[in-house]
């Protein structure tokens, strides 16, 4: 899984490649976020081009979200397609992640 | 596409507005959980103990942050220790924030569930403190319309539990079904006695105040994701049930191991020991969800009629069988993942001269169809090898074997091993042919893995419970006559036991083992072993347990 990382004013972005994120990538993708949430405090998930998303791509990025906590950072998710945004709405997990409308707006917030 | 999605979608949820949006996925996306709809006040007796701050808010602040709680809500913790309401926020705050448990600690979050939170400060023997209750839960039922619905749990020792349900019927804080002013329900905490007499009396004593259909006996084992999956297991798979009985399984093992010892509940172990601590409740639980009959549905009535039937189907252990059915042991000095690790008699708050056993293992039987001659191997220990709970069935072996290269005694049997901790999952080991130019058969094994299919979501027994106690479901808990029944079955070891503790051949083996010499004779002695890992092993009755 190619993850892609971009650092902006201090906020680390990290952008989900491919559409789904679900039982056939969320092992690899816990294992490749690993080392990139280690040492950031201040993160962003960028979603905009996932389409889908099942308990174990949800439980991955519940996992980052608990990671990142404990360490005493913030994790944002921005970018949620309609889909997505709905399946998170069903699942109550938009109480629990901070979810922004578009990247800066994430980057905005972790800054403030 | 979208017909097949709403078909699945849709019973799962009541109030899904989103469904079109969803009609994109390729599957079916993840399992819904239903909100609990009646107003209610949930209130904690023993709100001061550990049990409060680490399961019971948790779950709750788990269920509130998923709207899952009912929208008229609130928690009132009774106790003696002397608190207020800000107080016991203050203290609860903290124990969320630093749960393992909870999805996530967001102080937005938290702001909108501790408003919910009340505190009672009382004695569980004074009936002026319960005055003092019923005014409060008066009023709280006046400022937020919970019409009198109350959800007891008895988070106390069980010497407390006479004195509370005396007072609640005393100051009508119980009203029974079909009585105007709301439902009444009752958790009960384990455990639930500790023989059969003690059960019975405790069980006529709740009755006095409550119906059967109102108390909710809980065992946290039931639920948890691993145990409910037996059922999911066993009834969703039309390919498992044909050979779930005597005709394909040659025995099935229940192991519970432990690698701590007896930490800070020496107090309690001591008069407890393994039997009881770990048999009557969690090992006979899964004994039954592994043996049960499949019920006609899943509710209250016929899930619990067919695990109390496997209860009365097992054979009586009898006192002159024991020494064929039953060991015990006890730790001595040893080395646990190679830190040394002290005898149980040498354990603070132990007696120097103890008979308490710290490993339990027992053969049963079961007088019915579907199990005639299997045996059922079940076994617990503290200062094991190995943290480590599953259930393996231990399948016949093939009964001719025509590859030239392969001696029959070399073939594994399969075994279906359903891992509750560690690892959770299940996995399947079969014969397959290894690569070359010859036919050799070697074992390899098929694995599924919860946190690889489901994601790794945090610990959600108790909350799991909890729910289905708000919705007044208490198909996960215990019925009265399945706890009788199953401190029946083990009464006569207990019996046994307790008479010849001061005789008892204790330590008989050392912290980081696998019980005492005996309990593998228990098997030997049939021409089987304990499995004593989830892994593949390397030759049947060989090597096994080196």
């Amino acid at each position: 899984m190619e993850i892609t990382v971009e650092k902006q004013e201090g906020v680390t972005i990290v952008r989900l490649p491919g559409e789904q994120l679900d039982a056939s990538n969320a092992k690899d993708f816990k294992r490749d976020i690993a080392s990139i949430l280690a040492p950031a405090s201040k993160v962003v998930f960028d979603l905009s081009q996932l389409r889908f998303v099942d308990s174990s791509g949800l439980g991955a990025m519940l996992s980052c979200l608990r990671q990142v906590n404990s360490a005493g950072g913030e994790l944002k998710l921005c970018g949620l397609s309609k889909p997505v945004r709905a399946l998170f709405e069903l699942v109550r997990m938009h109480r629990i992640f901070d979810i922004c409308d578009t990247k800066d707006d994430a980057v905005r917030v972790l800054q403030t | 596409m979208a017909e097949n999605n709403s078909t699945v979608v849709k019973p799962l949820c009541e109030d899904i507005t989103t469904l079109d949006a969803l009609t994109e996925s390729p599957q079916p996306p993840v399992p819904l959980l239903r909100r609990a709809q009646d107003p209610c006040v949930f209130v904690i007796f023993g709100a001061s103990g550990d049990l409060t701050g680490r399961k019971l808010i948790p779950g709750l602040y788990n269920l509130a942050c998923q709207e899952l709680l009912p929208s008229r809500f609130s928690v009132v913790g009774y106790a003696i220790t002397p608190l207020d309401g800000h107080g016991f926020r203050q203290q609860m705050r903290e124990r969320v924030r630093r749960s393992p448990d909870v999805l996530a600690f967001r102080d937005r979050l938290w702001e909108d569930f501790a408003p919910a939170l009340h505190y009672v400060s009382g004695d569980f023997e004074n009936p002026e403190d319960y005055r003092r209750l019923a005014t409060f839960l008066a009023e709280i039922d006046a400022q937020h319309g919970s019409g009198g619905n109350r959800l007891f749990y008895l988070a106390t020792p069980p010497s407390c539990y006479g004195s509370i349900v005396h007072n609640l019927a005393e100051h009508r804080l119980v009203h029974r079904s079909g009585d105007s002013g709301g439902w009444t329900r009752v958790i009960v905490e384990k455990p639930f006695g500790r023989d059969l007499e003690s059960a019975r009396r405790l069980n006529a004593l709740i009755h006095q105040a409550f119906e059967e259909d109102q108390i909710y006996r809980i065992d946290h084992y039931l639920g948890k994701e691993t145990v409910q999956n037996i059922l999911a297991f066993r009834f969703a798979n039309s390919i498992i049930e044909p050979i779930w009985n005597r005709n394909y399984i040659d025995h099935v093992q229940i192991t519970a191991a432990e690698t701590l010892g007896v930490e800070h509940r020496a107090r309690y172990y001591e008069e407890a020991g393994c039997l009881r601590d770990m048999f009557q409740n969690h090992l006979m639980q899964l004994l039954a969800l592994i043996a049960m009959e499949p019920p006609v549905r899943y509710d209250r009535q016929s899930v619990r009629d067919r695990k109390a039937d496997v209860f009365r189907a097992i054979f009586p252990i009898r006192m002159e069988q024991l020494d064929q059915l039953a060991v015990r042991g006890q730790y001595g000095a040893g080395q646990v993942d190679g830190v040394a690790a002290p005898a149980y008699r040498a354990e603070p708050d132990v007696a120097l001269d103890s008979g308490t056993e710290t490993f339990a293992a027992l053969k049963m039987t079961m007088d019915n169809w579907r199990w005639a001659g299997v045996p059922f191997y079940l076994r617990s220990g503290k200062r094991l090898a190995r943290k480590l709970t599953m259930v393996s069935i231990e399948f016949k072996r093939v009964p001719h074997l025509f590859f030239a290269h392969t001696a029959h005694d070399q073939i594994e049997p399969n075994v279906l091993t359903i891992r509750l901790q560690p690892d959770e999952g299940i996995s399947l080991k079969l014969g397959a042919k290894a690569p070359g130019p010859e036919m050799h058969i070697r074992q390899m094994q098929m694995d599924f893995s919860y946190a690889d299919a489901f994601g790794e979501f945090p610990a959600t027994a108790y909350e799991t419970l909890l729910l289905d106690a708000l919705q007044g479901d208490p198909t996960l808990f215990n019925r009265n006559d399945a706890v009788e029944l199953s401190w029946r079955i083990l009464q006569p070891v207990l019996e046994t036991w307790q008479a010849s503790r001061a005789a008892a051949p204790f330590p008989n083996y050392s912290a980081g083992g696998w019980g005492p010499a005996a309990a593998d004779e228990l098997l030997i002695r049939d021409g089987r072993v304990w499995r004593n890992t989830a892994a593949l092993p390397r030759f049947y009755l060989t090597d096994v347990n080196k």
